[in-house]
């Protein structure tokens, strides 16, 4: 039987090839979908990993130790535990809070700076392990005995002199000094940004470690050894165990939970307070690879049902040519299964042979695909799950294949032997046009129903693109009988040809609905990804305010306001901002009368952004006016002055900076006293290089720097936008589908219209003739199904725009548009598929006419 | 295997079409001995290819018995209708390419025609070789069929529908399309399979010739049985009904609605038409 099969596969290895084409791109697609989702889940975590704030990435122990300035204790009893556990560094530390001074009994330093408070300055005298492998030194070298400490650049010191420390008690604002001092010698100066890291473990070694403090209180860390701090004299220490994540890769969500658990369970049984913000961040990873596997299955759907269709529509036509061999089969009284195999074989053995190249190109794409939207350094990794998949995959082909030969080996074997077509399943076909109109009906109530839509929701503009399909195959038929009859009658030869041999040819009416979800779920992709990208810069630009935005350090509103003014007079490039420390509300102040030209506004916000610019201007004596996104109350703290009262005279769903939670009010409303933190300056993205340095001069020296663009940026690296990336790709892959449906039909029609043509040219008919109908034809088909693939794309965007994923931090997202952001890219992306198509019937109406031509003569 | 009978009681076909209902066998009565060699003759759309399609089990007749040895063939199901085309029944079509895969070798093709009895009745099963040799292709074997010359080809048919050693061979139109060379050499296949193994044989055929050959010849008219001849005499053959068909040449002088009488004077059936009475 071996021997038949092979020479069966000889024989017809134009069908075998394109079985294993076709199989490749199903297998290939398959194993896409998680060799693309874990990449990218990789990169979004990575993504999310990098932009933690430290206390998500760490779990720390805290403990208060009373000693009450007793003696000296042992490095022993205060080295804190070092507990193991796997993929986390554990850092051990002390901390006593005192007053950085002078020696004891010494002179003045000669190498002080002018800025150091001769009383004494807050600082904490810190043991840290680890410190010298994390931080970085700018002079001098790290800690290495005793008496020896390294000081932040903030301090003031060299390497070389010699301070003092005396430890105390906390007080507002800082310590009081009760203890005696102790002398130390500076050996460096590290750079305090290296605390703000992961090692740091969100510790305020810039600030006093408790919770609601403000950054801006800047208590530095002077480091020494366990040695030097065990011998320091204290009444309080703070003795610390920080978990670091820095060896963990974040993928076992619930084993990095039940990490935590544990870690706040021992701690607190061992007295310990344990802060840790990680499952804040497992949450955010967990969102982002939900909403990226979920959306990239979706995506694939579509390529993997084309993919399916134009298998079966090839696998069929070339089965229906060989039914006078299955039933020669049956004529010999071949048994069942030597029967099947005979009719499967160059089908099946093709499929089974596609799964190695499947994965392969699988593999390559998606290695291709993450080199250009991904991280780079991330490719995709090869895994049971992508193996597993590529197998479903083949078996899905080959049970589709065994279907599809099952079919055409249908009915009498009389009828067998003559090669004529088994009867159409009418009644099963039209079961299941309507259920893919019910399906797509359902799909679109469930949007319109439930606030969350999912599931069948997702799969929306497919079921719609299916249903409109297999309606425009069913009256495919009748129309083009009409057309035909109606051209033979005004004596249109060529156009009532190619409309008879739409209307009664099977597979042609097959290719339309064929072509029909190709359009509509591509005009759906197109439309899907460029909304995606607008919503994301959209965002991205209210997150961040403005093009660009400086952190400063806390000053008043006054001084703020006056600075920028100054070094902007135009008011066209800077404005003053700032978020006032109301811890009920959040409120951010900003200059009214610049925030019009140089702060972001939304672009579907229910407010104009010039009426709302009028509508923060304050009079004095009257409540400040307040644009909130809710109910506000009527007083807001004010840092130290007294409690301003506000009143809303606007309500919209976001706020730059603010999101959905909060209120805008106007700077210069403000008293000029009123402290402010989180002081910002806010830039328009054509800002001269002169105001920025204007800036500078006037004393504002930016902490932070934010840009919408790098704001973007990262949200371009988020699950959804990866996921979009994706759906873009499969649904433009899946043209290539679209002309290998043209090639099959063309191929599987080959015969019978060339017979027909062979005869009209017998008659008289002209050898132009022949390319104009078939390619006329196809054309009708491609242009009918591009017409109404769009439409059904514009219906399902209309309805279901709202699935489309764009962020998937929970967050602000603008609503998306009904119009296409980019209609041009859609245009051109349609009419590139259409030319594709056209150029491939073309392809099929010259083959057949040289055939026919060569067959005539 | 021994050759196999074949009887048809009063057996009608009815094909369905557009136009309504088509009576393509009208009550067939025949009788074929085991061994023996029968041409079916007949003008087109006399219903010959029809009655081959109901012994080689393709259809079902609408009424009436076909029994192949002892089986009726009208009660098997489908599978054992396969099982027994597969053992004891070869077909060879019209067309000797529609009977193999072209592009296979004459082995295969017989390989793949003796797949079932392989299963049921091994020791039956001949090689390959000999059953080219049968039909005069011996060392044909290994040739592809459409490599063969039409003549080889046909015989390759037989051999296909010989491979699992039948006793009944069905054979539509075994000459057709042949130069006399070939059909002689067809002609003699038929004649040595039917010797060498008792096969019985039904050939549906347009080819005198063939019906010389074979030495029985019936005779399908309007889908029933017109005519026998046998040893060069032409018979007229009583139908299940009691009716008789005359010959063709005799239906211009006796138009439909002519009166007969009928006397059996010692064995010897009289029939006198009535003239008719002048105006």
């Amino acid at each position: 039987m071996i021997r038949i099969v092979r020479v069966m596969l000889r024989r017809r290895r134009g069908t075998a090839l394109l079985v294993l084409a076709l199989s490749v791109i199903a297998s290939a697609t398959a194993a896409a979908v998680p060799l693309y989702t874990g990449s990218a889940a990789r990169a979004v975590t990575a993504a999310q990993v990098a932009e933690a704030a430290p206390a998500e990435l760490s779990i720390a122990r805290t403990v208060l130790l009373s000693h009450g300035f007793g003696p000296p204790q042992p490095e022993e009893k205060l080295a804190p535990q070092l507990p193991y556990r796997p993929g986390f560094t554990t850092v051990g530390g002390l901390l006593i809070g005192g007053l950085l001074t002078v020696p004891p009994a010494a002179p003045p330093v000669a190498d002080a700076v002018s800025d150091v408070d001769p009383v004494g300055s807050p600082a904490w005298l810190a043991y840290r392990s680890g410190v010298c492998a994390n931080v970085r030194m700018v002079a001098g070298r790290c800690i290495a005995g005793a008496g020896e400490a390294i000081v932040p650049e903030s301090a003031g010191r060299k390497p070389g002199a010699e301070i003092g420390f005396v430890a105390g008690t906390a007080s507002a604002g800082g310590f009081r000094a009760d203890g005696d001092p102790v002398g130390l010698t500076v050996v460096g100066v590290y750079a305090i940004g290296d605390l703000t890291g992961a090692y740091g473990a969100g510790r305020s070694f810039t600030g006093v470690p408790q919770p609601g403090e403000e950054p801006e209180a800047n208590v530095p860390a002077v480091f020494t050894t366990l040695e030097t701090a065990a011998a320091t004299p204290f009444s309080t220490a703070f003795q610390t165990t920080d978990l670091i994540a820095d060896g963990v890769d974040f993928t076992d969500d619930a084993g990095l939970r039940a990490v935590v658990a544990q870690e706040q369970t021992l701690g607190e049984e061992g007295g310990y307070n344990v802060d840790t913000t990680l499952p804040e961040l497992l949450d955010r990873i967990a969102a982002q690879r939900t909403s990226l596997e979920r959306s990239v299955q979706v995506a694939a759907v579509p390529l993997l049902l084309l993919t399916l269709v134009v298998l079966y529509l090839a696998v069929s036509s070339s089965t229906v040519r060989r039914r006078t061999e299955s039933g020669l089969a049956g004529l010999r009284g071949v048994p069942g299964f030597t029967q099947w195999w005979l009719s499967a074989a160059e089908t099946l053995l093709p499929a089974v042979a596609a799964a190695p190249f499947g994965l392969a190109v699988g593999w390559l794409g998606v290695r291709v695909l993450a080199a250009w939207t991904l991280s780079p350094g991330i490719s995709p990794q090869l895994t049971w799950t992508v193996v597993l998949t590529v197998i479903a995959a083949i078996v899905t082909v080959a049970a589709l294949a065994g279907v599809a030969v099952a079919q055409a080996s249908r009915g009498p074997i009389a009828a067998q032997l003559r090669g004529t077509p088994a009867r159409a399943h009418n009644v099963l076909i039209g079961l299941a046009e309507v259920c893919a109109v019910l399906a797509a009906a359902a799909a679109g109530y469930q949007i319109t129903a439930e606030d969350r839509p999912g599931g069948l929701a997702l799969l929306t503009p497919l079921l719609t693109a299916v249903a409109a399909g297999l309606v425009a195959r069913r009256l495919t038929g009748p129309v083009a009988e009409r057309l035909g009859r109606w051209g033979l009658r005004r004596g249109r030869v060529n156009r009532a040809m190619a409309a008879f041999v739409i209307a009664r040819r099977p597979t042609h009416s097959r290719l339309l609905a064929l072509l029909v979800v190709l359009f509509g779920t591509g005009g759906f992709a197109v439309a899907a990804t460029t909304a995606g990208a607008w919503a994301r810069t959209e965002r991205a630009q209210l997150d961040v305010g403005a093009a660009e935005v400086w952190s400063l350090p806390t000053t008043t509103a006054g001084a703020l306001r006056d600075a920028v003014r100054t070094a902007d007079p135009s008011g066209r490039y800077a404005m003053a901002a700032a978020m006032l420390p109301d811890k009920r509300f959040r409120v951010l102040a900003v200059d009214a009368g610049r925030f019009c030209g140089i702060g972001y506004w939304g672009a579907d916000s229910e407010l104009p952004q010039e009426q709302a610019c009028a509508m923060l201007h304050a009079e004095s004596g009257v409540a400040l006016p307040m644009v909130t996104t809710q109910t506000a109350p009527d007083q807001i703290a004010a840092g130290s002055a007294e409690s301003v009262a506000v009143t809303t005279v606007a309500q919209v769903s976001a706020l730059p900076r603010l999101g959905t939670t909060g209120g805008l009010v106007d700077l210069a409303g403000l008293p000029a006293a009123t402290p402010v933190r989180q002081a910002q300056v806010w830039f328009a993205a054509e800002v001269p290089e002169t105001v920025r340095a204007a800036l500078r001069t006037q004393g504002l020296t930016p902490v932070a720097i934010a840009t919408a663009a790098r704001a973007a940026e990262q949200l371009d690296h988020s699950g959804p936008a990866l996921a979009l990336r994706f759906y873009l790709v499969a649904c433009l892959t899946a043209v290539v589908l679209g002309v290998t449906g043209v090639l099959v039909v063309g191929a599987a029609e080959h015969d019978e219209i060339g017979r027909v043509m062979r005869a009209l040219r017998i008659q008289g008919m002209r050898s132009r003739s022949v390319p104009r109908q078939v390619a006329g034809g196809y054309a009708v088909l491609v242009v009918v199904a591009a017409v109404i693939g769009t439409l059904v794309a514009g219906l399902a965007w209309r309805t279901a725009r709202g699935v489309v994923p764009m962020v998937a931090d929970g967050g602000w997202v603008p609503r998306t548009p009904l119009l296409p952001e980019r209609p041009g890219l859609l245009a051109v992306a349609l009419l590139g598929q259409v030319v594709v198509l056209l150029l491939t019937s073309l392809v099929v109406a010259t083959v057949l006419r040289r055939s026919v031509e060569g067959e005539t003569r | 295997m021994n050759g196999m009978a074949v009887i048809c009681r009063r057996v009608v076909q009815i094909y369905r079409a557009e136009g309504g209902d088509v009576v393509a066998l009208a009550g067939v009565d025949l009788e074929i001995a085991p061994g023996e060699k029968v041409a079916l003759v007949g003008p087109s759309g006399s219903g010959k290819s029809t009655l081959i399609a109901l012994l080689a089990g393709l259809m079902r007749p609408s009424a009436g018995r076909v029994h192949l040895g002892q089986t009726d063939i009208g009660k098997l199901t489908d599978g054992e209708l396969a099982r027994l085309r597969g053992t004891d029944l070869g077909v060879v079509l019209q067309g000797a390419t529609r009977n193999l895969l072209p592009y296979a070798t004459l082995e295969d093709n017989i390989w793949l025609a003796q797949r079932r009895v392989r299963k049921v009745r091994p020791a039956d099963v001949e090689p390959a070789e000999s059953v080219a040799a049968l039909v005069g292709l011996l060392g044909y074997g290994d040739r592809r069929i459409d490599q063969l010359p039409p003549g080889a080809q046909q015989r390759a048919a037989l051999a296909v529908g010989l491979a699992a050693s039948p006793g009944l061979l069905l054979v539509d139109e075994p000459t057709s399309r042949l130069d006399p060379a070939a059909r002689d050499e067809v002609l003699e296949a038929l004649d040595r399979v039917n010797a060498d193994r008792g096969t019985t044989i039904v050939a549906v055929t347009h080819d005198m010739a063939v019906g010389e050959a074979f030495g029985r010849v019936v005779t399908i008219r309007d889908g029933r049985v017109g005519a026998e001849g046998r040893g060069g005499r032409e018979f007229a053959v009583v139908a299940g009904d009691g009716t008789v068909q005359l010959p063709p040449a005799m239906l211009a002088s006796y138009p439909p609605g002519t009166l007969f009488s009928v006397d059996d004077v010692d064995g010897a059936v009289m029939l006198e038409a009535e003239k008719p009475a002048s105006p």
